[in-house]
């Protein structure tokens, strides 16, 4: 518990009305998703609830953070900063910790349209920053937690696919700079900024401090908090004085489809295949959107209902889908969209690909393109159970992602067979390209049911069993491999990565300030 | 549902922040992008829809006892139910039954509701209106003018706040529906509020007696018809009513009537009336406005863990909420011009006065009709109209404290004027 | 330079691959400082490089690891400090496998960019280049050194296109970077697809990040995955030239944000004329020839439909030029569309190009945005007339880079390298005008020479402190590259 000494200093610093040690407060920052997964993991009930801050504190300026920080680093607690803050990621996990609510920084402080980056504050929100995008006709990577969910955590601090990555990359690739409070509390503004007051790289000068506070995966708020950052920017074909319009009623609703947008469901006949064609079309660098997804995947992404995936299914979409990835071509021109249009049709005929909207197996509506800018289309998993989360994660090549999808599919089946996740037939997956096809990530998104232990319990092994195929098979590193215990189980397989982090954590943080648990900690 | 029958859907919050923002693909500025004005003021989850479902399953469980704050926190809510149909868009939660379900749990609790709720329920149950006034003048605003047929099974149902606050929107609705010689009667002195306040703070007991009392009476005066232009009566009477007492009677709100006056032709917009006008979606007019239908089945799992209703059970989501008909007429008045805000339809950001916010914090309340008014005004409109006499106290007492206010409209008055009767 | 030193080194690497031959160390001294190294060692494997650093900690000896040969213009791989001993990886010159499905190179250090050119062609790929590095840099050294490519599109990630690689820390620690650290070894992850294309990582940091940049002065890397593209089947160039630096710049924004050309840069007649002809008199010649700005860009078509896409992009790239009073031209001055191919996806030929004109080079650079170049420009020019400096001599070459969010401007002075008032104007110019810039807001990210200190005094103590944490952490007995960049002492 915090001492009354403690507390007053820091309502010193927010001002009384933003400091709170209300329990019914607390317990807002206590419950997150996953942590029943956690808590399972750990031996304990699998409970949404997890730590209980002693303290949220809402500060509104970089000044306000850093003298929080500073503070806490002189009394001995724990801090944990959040923005939108989805998943036990986000919440304290010792005691004598409070939590650092950023939404009141929550400022778009720069478009450069020119540049292509944008400069953006803690809680601004995916949504929010595309659609003041939207008014250069540009977009940005919003990462698959949704457009509720803050940019800036996903690349300073988080992971970052999305599912215009095929366009829009990785989160953790598009950051420049980065105004970083290091867990001791000095201010680093990390790269051009530092010497020119704009935003333009986040390295040198010499090497980049981005390598030490992020690589695959952020700090989880592990390694102090991140005020600012600026992130890169992309281009959003759009006919000129287009404005985005979402009319009709929830939950179907009818947008304005810019000219020269068109999705596409290429269907092939095995792995193979598809892994070909994957290759080729991502290589080629045309489409908003190239990721894969199963038959269940497509029920899903395609209607807007629990009921409307339901009803998908059981048509017998399941006899249709193969092996397919979605592509949403947008073009800026009519030429534009003529070539990659071409282009598509080329490449789906070399690998003997069909293609299911045409054939009216799946009819996307306008809507869907708007969610998958939007990254919502990628919340549609949660209708069938209110829950879902994945497993893997690994990110190298396409043909990774392939056999991570193979190799999963007898671990889910057994799953499935205890009854503990949803039934997908174990062919579950989400494989997205970046960079023309350089990079690739699978993820095997998995229901279950948040409410039942039995089957938060099942799932959180399975996803432990997913953690030890990856290392068995070779299959890059999962999401999830953080904190003490699981880095010091992961780590001597990966050269014994996790001696390095600590490293860094102890000349970083040498009084323990950051809340280590989904980081490493320095003492071990 | 008591809060245990609702543990299932409280454990499956994901804490994913959506319930405080419209959804993404409605989102056109950062400006107007959020739903929620209790977490816009006071900022901590705990006073998102969210953040309300994780405090009621936390008391459920046991974590957590009513305090003070706690209190506070969830009667900074006007169950405006915004957070529930963004939830709905993803998600088989409902945070807006959960929250005033852990409101009622309050009032059992003896703990709530909070005190100017507590003295406006005593006002009510004394004198048949919160706000204390007189009975027998909830009728002063009647004119001698007004037609009535007391042989008519339709009544008019002013409501305590166009009775005692705002007289001009009940004024100008009898008008309106004498010039379209639409018959009906009023109660007068026996028409006793709707139970509205009481049973959005949570005392639920009190709002069942009063509710099965109005039905008593609208029984015995023969009434079949309500008509009424209070979106709060409104929603209380076609919507909370049916489900917990039986009723007899249809419910109609006046901007419902309007629309299918003026296209039969028995109501004459003739005189124009210049203003370039945006509209608010009165919360119990709009989303909260779909109806319970009573759903008995059962859920058969249709694939592991994934559930189905059988017979399908209706989703409450707002989309069947009255937002065409107010338009609709609206847009039929010769000289207004009609521009939207973001925030419209079941997406409407609420005015803030609901729910007993307006009596328990009103400097809570004023702020949110100012957030509102502000999206009013980026319209470029010179006047905001609505339909609900308690949306228009909340936003002409906000207009009050502006230097240059924009005007505000209930949407009979601009009706009147139209069909010229607001000399 | 302790005899045992050169004893314990040739038991390493065998006696024939140490050398403490006077004509051979002078080759690594500083120009300006004239220091020079005790030892030069030519390890063959990782394992050789381990035991010099294990045996550098022990016996406080400091490395500098080179893997390019000459000319060295920028300093970073001269000696700061008394009895360094060259590290040199230019032997390590294993091409150890090209992967056309996936894009990718696997090379040893010491492979320089026309044996991997040569070797990917086969393979039907090409890599992202610098534009004409001299003949004998090291591609793995261009990626450490976060050297720009010419081909902004592909230019994903300030870090492209270095990807994976095996380092050899100061501390001793033998480490692979990116996706290539595991889980599995390098055949077991080629066995489960992966092709050590994920640079970040192993899991919550970034060490490629930290080798970038760092001047050799974090660890040894003996191998690296780099980027490639597929080498395309049709291709066009176009160049074109002004007067003026800023007719350039919104046809460069509009087509950078479109993605649509590979190469795309822009060179001033002077750095033009010395990249295409030999001796200062042909240069001279030429540049009087030439505009004084000349846009290079190439676009291409690959694959399936690589004459489609040609035409699409450069139909494309024409309307834009169209948009933005910008004519694409086959000829600008005496110079084609072919002569400048020649200069694009090749290293310099013999002599190096920035030593053609004069003999002696001495390079200014920093990162800046696209619309600020002109401004830049000007300043350097402003310096150089107060220096007594032909500011018609200096060289510039302007590289957007990630896709154009930034830019790579540098300027290069020439001067007679056996006249000592030149090398002293030069240096004066260099000093000077570097500072201008600074001051200016040209942000030098990468900063070599006498003028990175003047770099770190400009910048945040706070910065500075914790790159000095992140030294001690990866090389805490300062072995490598001693003085260099902020790293003037360290703290543990």
């Amino acid at each position: 518990m915090l001492d009354d000494t403690v507390y007053d200093a820091l309502k010193q610093i927010v001002g009384s009305d933003n400091i709170s040690k209300e329990p019914a407060i607390l317990d807002g920052y206590a419950w997150q998703w996953c942590n029943e997964v956690e808590n399972t993991l750990k031996g304990k009930d699998p409970s949404r609830f997890g730590q209980r801050p002693d303290a949220v504190l809402l500060p509104c300026s970089t000044e306000e953070v850093q003298a929080i920080v500073e503070l806490c680093n002189s009394h001995d607690v724990k801090y944990k900063a959040l923005s939108t803050g989805q998943g036990a990621w986000a919440g304290v996990t010792t005691e004598r910790a409070i939590q650092i609510d950023l939404r009141r920084m929550n400022r778009i402080l720069k478009i450069d349209p020119d540049n292509m980056y944008a400069v953006i504050e803690p809680y601004v929100t995916n949504a929010q920053l595309q659609s003041e995008l939207i008014k250069y006709g540009l977009i940005h990577n919003a990462q698959g937690g949704g457009p509720q969910t803050s940019p800036l955590a996903s690349h300073t601090s988080f992971v970052g696919p999305s599912f215009t990555s095929a366009h829009t990359g990785y989160s953790g690739r598009n950051l420049l700079g980065a105004e970083w409070i290091v867990p001791t509390g000095e201010v680093l503004q990390v790269g051009s900024f530092d010497h020119t007051g704009e935003w333009f790289t986040g390295d040198g000068p010499g090497f980049s401090l981005r390598g030490v506070f992020r690589g695959a995966y952020g700090a989880y708020g592990g390694l102090g908090v991140f005020t600012k950052c600026a992130i890169r920017l992309f281009t959003l074909p759009l006919p000129k004085g287009w404005e985005w319009k979402m009319t009709g009623t929830i939950p179907d609703h009818e947008w304005n489809l810019p000219e020269y947008w068109k999705m596409y469901v290429l269907n092939f006949p095995d792995w193979e295949k598809f892994e070909d064609a994957f290759y080729e079309v991502n290589d080629h660098n045309v489409s908003m959107m190239a990721m894969a997804s199963s038959a269940e995947g497509l029920a899903s992404m395609f209607t807007n209902t629990k009921n409307g995936a339901l009803d998908a299914i059981f048509a017998g979409l399941l006899m249709h889908t193969k092996r397919y990835f979605v592509v949403m071509l947008t073009a800026h021109t009519e030429r534009e969209f003529n070539y990659r249009t071409k282009l598509i049709q080329a490449i789906m005929v070399k690998h003997d690909g069909e293609e299911l909207i045409e054939k009216g197996i799946v009819t996307p509506m306008p809507m869907h393109y708007a969610e998958g800018l939007r990254n919502s289309l990628g919340n549609h998993a949660f209708r069938f159970t209110s829950c879902f989360q994945s497993t893997h994660g690994g990110l190298d090549t396409i043909a990774m992602s392939v056999k991570i999808c193979q190799i999963n599919l007898p671990i889910k089946q057994k799953y499935i067979e205890k009854r503990v996740i949803g039934d997908d037939r174990g062919e579950g997956m989400w494989i997205t390209g970046y960079e023309g096809g350089h990079l690739a990530h699978a993820e095997i998104p998995t229901v279950y049911d948040p409410a039942s232990p039995e089957s938060c319990r099942g799932y959180a092994y399975y996803q432990d069993e997913c953690n030890k195929a990856d290392i068995e098979q070779a299959l890059g590193i999962p999401f999830f491999i953080v904190g003490d215990d699981v880095h010091d189980y992961y780590g001597p397989n990966v050269m014994n990565y996790q001696n390095w982090l600590r490293k860094i954590k102890a000349a970083f943080d040498p009084n323990e300030a950051s809340d280590p648990g989904h980081y490493v900690s320095a003492k071990k | 549902m008591t809060l245990d029958e609702m543990e299932r859907m409280m454990d499956s919050c994901v804490r994913c922040s959506k319930c405080k923002f419209l959804p993404g693909i409605m989102v056109r500025s950062k400006e107007f992008s959020s739903i929620c004005p209790s977490i816009d003021r006071f900022d901590f989850h705990a006073y998102s829809g969210g953040g309300r479902v994780i405090m009621a399953n936390a008391l459920h469980k046991g974590r957590l006892e009513f305090t003070e704050e706690m209190l506070d926190i969830l009667y900074k809510c006007t169950n405006c139910g915004a957070c529930e149909v963004v939830c709905k868009f993803f998600y088989e939660l409902e945070p807006n039954e959960i929250i005033h379900e852990l409101k009622v749990a309050a009032v059992e609790a003896g703990v709530g509701p909070m005190p100017n709720h507590k003295k406006f329920i005593e006002q009510v149950e004394s004198v048949h209106n919160p706000y204390g006034e007189p009975t027998d003048k909830r009728s002063s605003w009647l004119t001698d003018d007004i037609e009535l047929d007391e042989n008519s099974d339709t009544i008019f149902f002013a409501g305590c706040t166009a009775s005692y606050r705002r007289e001009e929107i009940a004024s100008a609705s009898v008008r309106v529906l004498n010039a379209a010689k639409e018959g009906f009667k009023m109660l007068g002195p026996d028409e006793y509020c709707c139970g509205s306040p009481v049973y959005r703070v949570g005392d639920k007991k009190r709002a069942l007696e009063i509710m099965k009392d109005n039905v008593e009476k609208f029984k015995a005066q023969g009434v079949k018809r309500i008509i009424t232009s209070c979106s709060g009566c409104y929603n209380m009477l076609k919507v909370e009513y049916p489900r917990f007492v039986e009723t007899d009677f249809e419910v109609v709100h006046t901007s419902q009537l309007m629309e299918s006056l003026i296209s039969e032709g028995r109501l004459k917009l003739t005189n124009e009336v210049p203003l370039k006008v945006t509209y608010h979606d009165p919360c119990h007019l709009g989303r909260m406005a779909e109806p319970y239908e009573p759903w008995e089945g059962e859920l058969v799992e249709v694939l592991t863990l994934v559930f189905m209703a059988d017979p399908p059970k209706p989703i409450r989501r707002g989309a069947n909420g009255v937002y065409d008909a107010p338009r609709n007429v609206l847009k039929q008045i010769p000289g207004i011009e009609l521009v939207e805000m973001e925030r419209i339809r079941e997406y409407a950001y609420c005015c803030g006065a609901g729910a007993g916010v307006k009596a328990q914090y009103p400097d809570f309340a004023l702020w949110t009709s100012g957030k509102r008014i502000d999206e009013a005004e980026s319209t470029g409109a010179s006047a905001l109209v609505s339909t609900c006499p308690f949306c228009s106290t909340n936003f002409t007492d906000q207009l009050k404290e502006r230097e240059e206010p924009m005007e505000f409209y209930d949407l009979t008055e601009l009706v009147l004027k139209s069909i010229g009767g607001s000399e | 330079m302790n005899t045992s030193t050169y004893d314990a080194l040739s038991t390493i690497v065998g006696s024939e691959r140490v050398s403490d031959k006077q004509e051979i160390l002078t080759e690594y001294s500083g120009k300006m400082t004239q220091q020079a190294p005790s030892l030069v060692v030519w390890p063959q494997s990782v394992e050789d490089v381990v035991a010099i650093v294990e045996y550098a900690n022990q016996n406080a000896i400091a490395l500098i690891p080179v893997s390019s040969g000459l000319p060295r213009l920028r300093g970073d791989s001269a000696p700061k400090v008394d009895d360094a001993v060259i590290v040199n990886l230019s032997k390590m010159k294993r091409i150890i496998r090209v992967d056309t499905k996936n894009k990718v190179a696997m090379i040893e250090a010491g492979v320089t960019y026309d044996e991997l050119l040569q070797e990917t062609e086969k393979h039907g790929l090409r890599p992202l280049m610098p534009f004409l590095p001299k003949a004998s840099k090291s591609v793995v050294a261009g990626c450490l050194d976060r050297e720009p490519v010419t081909m902004p599109r592909f230019h994903w990630d300030s870090s492209d296109p270095l990807l994976c690689t095996e380092t050899v820390f100061g501390s001793g620690d033998l480490f692979r970077t990116g996706a290539a650290a595991g889980p599995g070894t390098i055949d077991e992850q080629l066995a489960s697809g992966q092709a050590q294309k994920n640079p970040m990582g192993p899991s919550q940091f970034d060490p490629f990040r930290i080798l970038q940049g760092s001047q050799g002065t974090m660890g040894i890397v003996t191998w690296a995955t780099v980027k490639c593209e597929i080498l395309p089947e049709v291709q066009k160039i176009s160049l074109v030239g002004s007067d003026k630096l800023d007719d350039f710049i919104k046809f460069m924004y509009a087509a950078l944000k479109r993605n649509l050309p590979d190469d795309l840069f822009i060179l001033n007649r002077m750095s033009l004329a010395s990249a295409l002809k030999k001796s200062r008199k042909e240069i001279d010649a030429l540049r009087g020839e030439l505009p004084e700005w000349i846009l290079v860009m190439s676009v291409s078509g690959h694959g399936i439909l690589a004459s489609d896409e040609l035409e699409y992009r450069f139909a494309e790239i024409n309307d834009i030029a169209n948009e933005t009073g910008v004519s694409l031209n086959n000829k600008v001055g005496g110079v084609s569309s072919n002569d400048v191919q020649k200069l694009l996806s090749c290293p310099s030929e013999e002599p190096y190009w920035k030593l053609r004109f004069n003999g002696g080079c001495q390079e200014i650079f920093f990162l800046t945005t696209l619309d600020k170049t002109p401004n830049f420009y000007s300043t350097i020019t402003k310096i150089a007339k107060e220096t007594d400096y032909p500011s018609n001599e200096i060289g510039v070459y302007i590289q957007p880079t990630i896709r154009g969010s930034n830019a790579h401007c540098a300027f290069d002075i020439y001067y007679n390298n056996e006249d000592s008032s030149e090398i002293e104007r030069a240096k004066t110019l260099y000093l000077k005008g570097s500072d201008a810039l600074l001051k200016s807001g040209a942000y030098f990210s990468r900063p070599y020479g006498p003028f990175t200190k003047s770099v770190y005094e400009h910048t945040s103590p706070d910065i500075i402190s914790a790159m000095k944490k992140v030294k001690g952490i990866f090389d805490p007995n300062n072995v490598l590259n001693p003085g260099s960049l902020c790293f003037t002492e360290v703290s543990k």
